[in-house]
C-alpha cells in the first residue's frame, strides 16, 4: 500500500533531464555512444568507451573489433526484424589500458544509421574477474591432476607387468642353470678339482639367490595386479600359520616365541600370512649370532596395531625408511640370504589393507616393527 | 593490404593467450591468467611473394566457450583459425579435434592450423599424436614458451589465406 501511494503521488519539481543524465554517463566512462552511417563510416562518437572506433569520418571496419562484420551490418540494414549485434566481453589487448567492454550495434531504420553502444563488461569488475579466473584455474588444476594420476596409473601398470613378465621369464633359464650345474657336479664327481668345485658352488649359490629374487619379484608384482577377497581374518591363526611355514628355521635357531592375544581384522588371510611370515623370517635372518632369538608378536594397547619385536641386530635409525624399499638391505654384509624384498612386500600388503607399517624405536634391543591397523 | 581475422581456439589452459603474446609481442608471460571473454591482438605475418607482411587481427578466445564458440558472433568474418591443444593434457587434444571439425563445418574453405603446444614440456611426442589434428590444413608441435614452431605455422596459415584470397 505504501509503495502504491508513492507511485501515485505527483512528481515533485520538473521532470529529470535525460540528456544531462546521458552526458553524466558518457563523462563517467560508464557508456560509449557512436553513430555509424550505412556504409560504416563513423558519424559521431562520444565517451571514452567509444575510443575503440576510428575518428569521425573513418570506417568502423578499421577497428579490429568490427573487422569481418561488414556483412552482418548490411543484413541489419535490410532486415527489419534483425536483432542488435552484440559482442560481449571484448578487450583490445594491444592497448593495455582499454577496459573489457560489451558492445551492441543496432540499426535505426527511420534515421538510416547504426547506433553503437559500449558499456563496461559485466565481469570486468576486479573481484568478479578474479573469482572467475580462480575457478577456472582450479578446474584446470583438477584436470591436470586427473591426467597425471591416469598417467601414473598407466606407468605403474606397465611397471608391474614388466616386473611380472621379467621375473617369470627369468626363471626358465635360471632353472636350466641350476639343473645343468647339478648335472655338471654329478658328471665331474669326486674327480672334480678344488677350483671346479668352488666354481660350481659359486654358480649354485648365485643361482639360488637369483631364484629367490625372481620369486620375490613375482610375489611383489602379483600383489598389485591380482584382485583380493577381503574377509574376517583371525590374526592368531594367521601368525600361527606363518610360524608353521617357518617351523624348520625357527627350530634351527631355537627361537623362543611369544604370541599375545591378537585381534580379528578384515583382510586377505593369505597375504597377512605372507606379511607376518616375512617379518618373522626377517627376525630369523637378522638375529644376533650366539644369542637365542626371542620373538614377540603382540597387540598394541594404545591404538589398534600389532608389534613384532625381536632381540636381533636391530636396524639403525637412519635406515628406518630405506629398509621398506625394494631390494634394500642393511649394509652390514653379515647376512647373505636376504634379497631385499621381504619388507617391501610387507609394506605393500599393509597398504593394500589401508594400514601402515613402520619401524618403532622403543629403546629395546633388536628390531620392532609396528603394524598400524587404523586406516591411513 | 586489408587485415585478416584469425581465431585462436582451444580448451582452457592450452596456451592460446601465450601463443597470441608470442605472435604479437614475441614474449612469454610465466603467470597464468584465464582469459574471460575475447582478447584482440594485431600483428603481421610475412607472405611469400609479397613485399609487405599481411596485417592480422588475432581473436584470442575464452577456452570455456568450447564448441559453443561456433554459435557466437565472434567467428564472423574470420579468415582462418589456430586451433590449439596441450601435449601434456590428452583431453585438450580431444577438444582440439572437435574444434577442428566444428571450424571446418562453420567456415568451410577457411584454413585452420593445429598447434600441439607445450612441446618443451614433453621429451618426445607420442607417435600418431599429430593424427589427432586430422582435418587441419597444417599441424605443428610448438612451444609458446620457447617460440619453437610458432612463427612457422603462423606464416604457413597466412600464406594459405593469401593463396585462397580469403
Amino acid at each position: 500500500m505504501v509503495a502504491q501511494s508513492i507511485l501515485l503521488a505527483p512528481p515533485a519539481g520538473p521532470p529529470p533531464d535525460l540528456s544531462s543524465a546521458l552526458d553524466h554517463l558518457l563523462e563517467a566512462g560508464l557508456l560509449g555512444l557512436a553513430v555509424l552511417d550505412a556504409d560504416g563510416s563513423v558519424r559521431v562518437r562520444n565517451g571514452v568507451l567509444s575510443a575503440w572506433l576510428p575518428e569521425v569520418g573513418g570506417s568502423c571496419f578499421e577497428s579490429p573489433i568490427l573487422l569481418g562484420l561488414e556483412d552482418d551490418l548490411r543484413v541489419q540494414q535490410t532486415d527489419a526484424a534483425s536483432e542488435p549485434i552484440t559482442l560481449p566481453g571484448i578487450c583490445l589487448a594491444m592497448s593495455g589500458a582499454s577496459p573489457r567492454c560489451d558492445i551492441a550495434i543496432s540499426w535505426e531504420a527511420t534515421r538510416g544509421h547504426h547506433v553503437v553502444m559500449t558499456t563496461p563488461d559485466q565481469v570486468d569488475r576486479p573481484i568478479d574477474h578474479w573469482v572467475m579466473q580462480q575457478r577456472r584455474e582450479q578446474r584446470l588444476l583438477e584436470e591436470k591432476i586427473i591426467a597425471a594420476s591416469h598417467e601414473l596409473e598407466r606407468i605403474n601398470r606397465n611397471l608391474r607387468d614388466f616386473t611380472s613378465v621379467a621375473a617369470h621369464d627369468l626363471r626358465a633359464p635360471l632353472r636350466q642353470i641350476v639343473a645343468f650345474t647339478g648335472i655338471l657336479r654329478g658328471a665331474l664327481g669326486p674327480a672334480a678339482s678344488p677350483l671346479a668345485r668352488d666354481c660350481i658352488g659359486t654358480i649354485e649359490t648365485c643361482a639360488g639367490r637369483l631364484t629367490r629374487m625372481t620369486t620375490g619379484l613375482l610375489d611383489y608384482a602379483r600383489l598389485g595386479s591380482e584382485s583380493h577377497v577381503f574377509e574376517p581374518a583371525d590374526l592368531n591363526r594367521v601368525v600361527a600359520e606363518a610360524c608353521r611355514n617357518l617351523d624348520l628355521d625357527l627350530r634351527g635357531c631355537a627361537a623362543e616365541l611369544e604370541i599375545g592375544a591378537l585381534p580379528t581384522v578384515i583382510g586377505v588371510p593369505i597375504l597377512l600370512t605372507n606379511l607376518f611370515q616375512n617379518l618373522i623370517a626377517n627376525s630369523i635372518r637378522y638375529r644376533e649370532p650366539g644369542r637365542i632369538l626371542r620373538l614377540a608378536v603382540r597387540a598394541t594397547e594404545t591404538s589398534p596395531g600389532i608389534t613384532v619385536q625381536d632381540n636381533g641386530i636391530g636396524v639403525p635409525a637412519e635406515f628406518a625408511q630405506v629398509i621398506f624399499q625394494t631390494f634394500a638391505r642393511l649394509p652390514n654384509g653379515r647376512v647373505p640370504n636376504g634379497v631385499g624384498l621381504g619388507l617391501s612386500i610387507c609394506r605393500r600388503i599393509a597398504e593394500l589393507h589401508g594400514w601402515r607399517i613402520e619401524l618403532e624405536h622403543n629403546g629395546a634391543p633388536g628390531a620392532c616393527f609396528r603394524l598400524d591397523l587404523a586406516s591411513v | 593490404m586489408a587485415a585478416r581475422k584469425i581465431m585462436i581456439l582451444g580448451a582452457i589452459g592450452v596456451g592460446k593467450t601465450s601463443l597470441a603474446n608470442r605472435l604479437a609481442f614475441d614474449r612469454f608471460e610465466t603467470s597464468y591468467k584465464a582469459t574471460i571473454g575475447v582478447d584482440i591482438y594485431t600483428t603481421t605475418a610475412p607472405v611469400p611473394g609479397r613485399p609487405a607482411p599481411m596485417p592480422l587481427v588475432l581473436w584470442d578466445t575464452d577456452g570455456d566457450f568450447g564448441l559453443s564458440i561456433f554459435r557466437t558472433v565472434y567467428l564472423k568474418g574470420a579468415s582462418g583459425a589456430l586451433i590449439v591443444g596441450d601435449l601434456t593434457r590428452p583431453t585438450s587434444l580431444d577438444q582440439m579435434a572437435a574444434l577442428i571439425a566444428g571450424f571446418r563445418e562453420a567456415l568451410p574453405g577457411r584454413p585452420c592450423a593445429a598447434i600441439l603446444n607445450k612441446s618443451d614440456l614433453v621429451e618426445s611426442a607420442a607417435p600418431g599424436l599429430t593424427a589427432r589434428a586430422r582435418g587441419a590444413d597444417a599441424v605443428a608441435l610448438a612451444s609458446a614458451r620457447t617460440g619453437q614452431g610458432v612463427a612457422a605455422i603462423f606464416a604457413d596459415l597466412a600464406a594459405t589465406i593469401e593463396r585462397r584470397s580469403l
